[in-house]
C-alpha cells in the first residue's frame, strides 16, 4: 500500500453521555474511495467532522498528507476538502460568486479557469450566473461539491453526497467519482444507498456505534465474511440444481426459483469447487456461479452491524 | 493580504451591494440636506433665530441630532448586523466552511467586522459629511467636528468588534440583542456622571465637546480624573476603548483559531476585569483620596450622585464578575475530556480548570483596589473594607461553585436553575425584608453587606453585616462540598481504559 494520504490512528471523540467515536483508525492511500458505512448514529459524521477539526477530539492522532491536525492544522487544511451533508451556500451570491469566495479564500492560482472547470466537473455550468436561492437541492449539493473541489485537495471528505441527487445527478456523481480516484485522489465517502457506493469504492470501512466493525478493500471484506451469499443460475430446460442444495452440508437460507437460487454457504475455496462439480456432476447446466459478497450491501448485512438503514 | 482582498470582506459586501445601499445613503443625505437648507434659510434671515441666541449654537443643536442618529445608525445598528450576519453564518454552516479554508482568524475576524455592516456605515460617512458642512457654516471649530466624530467611530469600531465576539458565541440569535440591550440601559444610569459606561461609550466625551462651546459651568462638562489626575475626557474614552479593543481583538481570534476553548482565558478574564475595574476606581478615586468615607473634594463633586456611587460600582463590580466567571468557565464535558486526555481524574485537575481560582483572582484585584480608598486608622474604616471585601469574595465563590454545580447537576437546565438559585440567593431576602419590613431578612441577600457598608448611610451595624459575610462564606462552603462529591461521582467515568460503548 502506498503512503496513505489520510491516516486516522485511535481517534477518540466524546460526547457528554456517548463515545461517539471509540479508537477508530483508518489509513486511506491515494487513488483510494473509502466508503465509510454504518447506520445513523455510528460515528460517521462526527470522524468527518473531527478529522477537520471541526469537532475536539479527546485523542488520537489524524494526518492529512502528512500534516498532522494537532500541530499543524493550517498546512492540514491545504489539503482537505470537506462537503458536509447539507449545503452551506450564500443565498443571494451567484454560483460563480460562491466559487470565487472560496476560490480566493483558498488562493488558488487563475480562479476564472478553475471556477469554470469546476462547474463543468459539477454540471453546473448553465447555473453559472443563477442565484445560490433559485438552484433546486440537488444543484445547491453539486454547488458545495464543486466548492469542495476548488482548491484541487488531496483528500476529500464526502458527507451524504448522493442524499441530494437525482438518478441522472448519482451517475454523474459516480463518474467524477472515478475521476477523482483515476487522479489519484483519496476519498472517504459516507452515503446510506450501498449500492451505489460498491460502484466506486475499492475500500469500505463498516462503522457501528463509533466502533470500526471492519475495513479493508472490498475483496478482503469479502473474505473477511465467513458466510458467503452466492448467486446460482441454470437453464430451465435442464435439471434444475435444487434437490442437491437442499440436501449439500453448508447450505443454508436457500432461496430458489425456477431459473435459480441464492443461499449462504459456510465453507471457501475447495468446498466452493466441491459444490460446483457437484451440480454439473447432477446435469445442472449453470450458466452463472456469483459472489454476492463483493457487494457492500452484503459485506454490510454481514458485519455485524445491526441497524439497516 | 489587505482588507480589499480579504474574500469575507469582499463576498460581505457583495451580499450587502446586492441588498442595496443607495436608499440609506439617499435617507441620510435627506436629513443631513435638510438641516442645511434650515440652517441657510437662518443665516439668510428667513427664518427667525427662535429660542436661538447664535447661529453657532443652532449649528451645534443641529449637529447634535445628527450625531445622534450617527450613534444609533453605527455603534448600534451596526453590532447589530455584524453579531446577527456571524451568527446566521454560524448557523448554516458557512462560519464552518469559511473555517475550513486556509485564511488566517485575523482576516477571518476583520472580513466579518467589517463587512456586513457597510450599508451602516455608508449613511454614517454621509451624516458625517453633512455634519461637517453644518459646522463649517455654524462657524464652529473644526476641531470640534473632528473629537465628536473620532469618538463615534472608535465606538463604532469597538462595539463592531464586540459584535464579532458574541456572534460567535452566543447560542441563540437573541442573546447579541441582549448583550446590546444592558449595555444601553446602562445609559439612563448615566445620571451618575463618573460611571465607567460613560466614558466607554463616548456619552461624557461628545457631551464634553458640545458643551464646551457655550461656555456654561457644568459639572458634567469637566474632565475626568485618573486616580486625582485630570484627563481630557476624549484621551480617557480612546484609551479605555483601545486598551479593552486590543484585548478582545486576541480573544476573538484566539476563539477563531481555537473554538473549543472557553470564551476568556482566565488570565485574559481577569485583565480584562483589572481594566474595567480599575478604569472605574480611577474616576471616583479623587473623591475620597484614600479616606473613605470622609469625602476629600467636596468643591469638584458636589453632584450628590457622585459620592453616593460606591454601592453601585459594588454591583457593577459584582455584575461584571459574574459575566467574565461564566465566560471563562469551561464546561464539565471539556474539564472531563481533558481528564481523558491527560489521564488524570483528580479533583486537582478540576480545580486547575474550574473558574475558582479566577473567583479568587478577581476578589484580590478587587481588594487590591479597594485598599487605596481607605485609611484603615479606625476599626470602622478597617470592618467597611473587610465587609466590602469579603463580600466580594464569597459573591465570586458562591456564583462561581453555583454555576459549575448547575452544568453537573442539571445540564441543559442549568441555566434556569442556577438564576433561581441566584434570585433566591439575592433578591428574594430584599423582597421578603421589603414585605415584612425586616431589616434582618434583607440583610440576608448576598448583595447586600458590601453595599451597606459602601453606602454613606452612618447608621449600618458593621459587626452585624460582617457576621452576616461570615454566615454567607458557609454557603460558598456547603457548595464547595456539593461539588467536589459530584465531580468525584463524575470523574471515575472519565477515566480511558475502562470506557465502553
Amino acid at each position: 500500500m502506498a503512503a496513505p494520504l489520510l491516516s486516522i490512528e485511535n481517534l477518540r471523540v466524546d460526547f457528554p453521555a456517548v463515545i461517539a467515536v471509540n479508537d477508530l483508525s483508518l489509513m486511506v492511500a491515494a487513488g483510494e474511495v473509502c466508503g465509510l458505512i454504518g447506520p445513523n448514529g455510528a460515528g460517521k459524521t462526527t470522524t468527518m467532522r473531527a478529522i477537520c477539526g471541526l469537532q475536539e477530539y479527546t485523542h488520537g492522532t489524524v494526518r492529512v498528507a502528512g500534516f498532522d491536525l494537532a500541530l499543524q492544522p493550517h498546512e492540514l487544511k491545504r489539503h482537505l476538502g470537506f462537503m458536509p451533508d447539507f449545503c452551506p451556500v450564500y443565498e443571494r451570491l451567484t454560483a460563480t460568486e460562491f466559487l470565487d469566495h472560496f476560490a480566493r479564500a483558498s488562493e488558488v492560482p487563475n480562479r476564472a479557469a478553475r471556477i469554470d472547470e469546476c462547474l463543468q466537473l459539477t454540471m453546473l455550468t448553465e447555473k453559472r450566473d443563477a442565484l445560490c436561492a433559485e438552484l433546486s437541492r440537488g444543484m445547491r449539493q453539486r454547488l458545495v461539491l464543486a466548492k469542495t473541489l476548488i482548491p484541487d485537495p488531496q483528500v476529500l471528505l464526502l458527507d451524504e453526497p448522493a442524499s441530494g441527487l437525482d438518478p441522472h445527478g448519482r451517475i454523474e456523481l459516480r463518474n467524477l467519482l472515478l475521476q477523482l480516484r483515476a487522479a489519484g485522489k483519496a476519498v472517504v465517502i459516507s452515503s446510506h444507498i450501498l449500492t451505489e457506493l460498491s460502484g466506486f469504492c475499492n475500500h469500505a470501512a463498516i462503522m457501528e456505534r463509533g466502533r470500526m466493525v471492519m475495513s479493508g478493500t472490498i475483496a478482503e471484506l469479502g473474505q473477511k465474511v465467513t458466510r458467503r451469499r452466492l448467486s446460482v443460475k441454470w437453464r430451465t430446460n435442464h435439471p434444475p440444481g435444487t434437490p442437491v442444495l437442499q440436501v449439500y452440508a453448508g447450505v443454508k437460507s436457500l432461496v430458489t426459483s425456477a431459473e435459480g437460487a441464492t443461499f449462504d454457504f459456510a465453507g471457501e475455496g475447495d468446498a466452493l469447487d466441491e459444490l460446483l462439480k457437484t451440480l454439473i456432476e447432477q446435469r445442472v447446466r449453470v450458466t452463472e456461479w456469483r459472489n454476492l459478497d463483493d457487494d457492500l450491501e452484503q459485506i454490510f448485512l454481514q458485519s455485524g452491524a445491526k441497524e439497516l438503514m | 493580504m489587505t482588507l480589499f482582498e480579504n474574500p469575507i470582506f469582499l463576498t460581505q459586501k457583495r451580499l450587502v451591494h446586492r441588498a442595496g445601499v443607495f436608499a440609506a445613503m439617499a435617507i441620510a443625505a435627506l436629513i443631513g440636506l435638510s438641516f442645511v437648507v434650515r440652517l441657510i434659510a437662518y443665516m439668510m434671515g428667513l427664518t427667525i433665530l427662535g429660542g436661538y441666541q447664535s447661529i453657532d449654537q443652532i449649528g451645534k443643536v443641529y449637529y447634535g441630532w445628527i450625531l445622534a442618529l450617527e450613534i444609533i445608525i453605527l455603534p448600534i445598528a451596526g453590532f447589530c448586523r455584524i453579531s446577527r450576519m456571524l451568527f446566521e453564518d454560524r448557523k448554516a454552516g458557512l462560519w464552518d466552511s469559511n473555517r475550513l479554508t486556509p485564511l488566517k482568524p485575523a482576516n477571518l475576524v476583520l472580513g466579518y467586522w467589517f463587512g456586513p455592516a457597510l450599508r451602516e456605515t455608508y449613511a454614517a460617512v454621509v451624516l458625517a459629511a453633512f455634519s461637517l458642512v453644518i459646522v463649517v457654516m455654524s462657524g464652529l471649530p473644526i476641531t470640534f467636528w473632528l473629537g465628536t466624530q473620532v469618538l463615534v467611530w472608535s465606538t463604532g469600531f469597538f462595539f463592531g468588534l464586540l459584535a464579532v465576539l458574541t456572534g460567535l458565541s452566543t447560542p441563540k440569535s437573541e442573546g447579541s440583542a441582549m448583550l446590546l440591550l444592558t449595555l444601553l440601559l446602562l445609559v439612563p444610569i448615566s445620571q451618575m456622571r463618573l460611571i465607567l459606561t460613560n466614558f466607554l461609550l463616548p456619552v461624557n466625551g461628545i457631551y464634553n465637546l458640545l458643551h464646551d462651546a457655550t461656555g456654561r459651568p457644568d459639572p458634567w462638562a469637566t474632565n475626568p480624573t485618573f486616580f486625582g489626575i485630570e484627563i481630557p475626557s476624549i484621551i480617557f474614552c480612546l484609551a479605555l476603548q483601545i486598551l479593552l479593543g486590543v484585548l478582545l481583538w486576541r480573544v476573538v481570534t484566539r476563539k477563531v483559531a481555537h473554538p473549543f476553548q472557553p470564551l476568556l482565558q482566565r488570565w485574559e478574564a481577569l485583565v480584562l476585569f483589572a481594566i474595567l475595574l480599575i478604569a472605574q476606581h480611577s474616576l471616583l478615586w479623587g473623591i475620597w483620596r484614600g479616606h473613605f468615607p470622609a469625602i476629600f473634594d467636596e468643591q469638584n463633586y458636589r453632584n450628590a450622585n457622585d459620592t453616593e456611587m460606591m454601592p453601585f460600582v459594588h454591583i457593577a463590580t459584582i455584575g461584571i464578575g459574574m459575566i467574565l466567571l461564566a465566560a471563562a468557565s469551561p464546561h464539565p464535558q471539556q474539564v472531563r475530556i481533558k481528564a481523558l486526555q491527560t489521564g488524570r481524574s483528580d479533583l486537582r485537575l478540576v480545580f486547575s480548570r474550574s473558574a475558582l481560582p479566577l473567583a479568587l483572582g478577581f476578589s484580590i484585584m478587587a481588594g487590591l483596589v479597594l485598599f487605596t480608598y481607605f485609611d484603615f486608622t479606625t476599626a470602622d474604616s478597617t470592618q467597611t473594607y473587610l465587609i466590602a471585601v469579603g463580600n466580594l469574595l464569597v459573591f465570586f465563590l458562591v456564583f462561581t461553585l453555583l454555576m459549575e454545580v448547575c452544568r453537573l447537576f442539571f445540564r441543559q437546565r442549568a441555566a434556569s436553575f442556577g438564576a433561581l438559585a441566584l434570585f433566591i440567593l439575592c433578591i428574594l431576602p430584599l423582597i421578603l425584608g421589603g414585605v415584612f419590613e425586616s431589616q434582618t431578612l434583607a440583610r440576608c441577600s448576598i448583595l447586600t453587606p458590601g453595599v451597606l457598608a459602601l453606602g454613606i448611610d452612618g447608621e449600618v451595624d458593621l459587626p452585624a453585616l460582617l457576621q452576616t459575610v461570615a454566615a454567607h462564606f458557609v454557603i460558598a462552603v456547603l457548595l464547595f462540598f456539593l461539588w467536589r462529591s459530584l465531580w468525584l461521582r463524575l470523574l471515575p467515568k472519565a477515566k480511558p481504559a475502562t470506557a465502553k460503548v
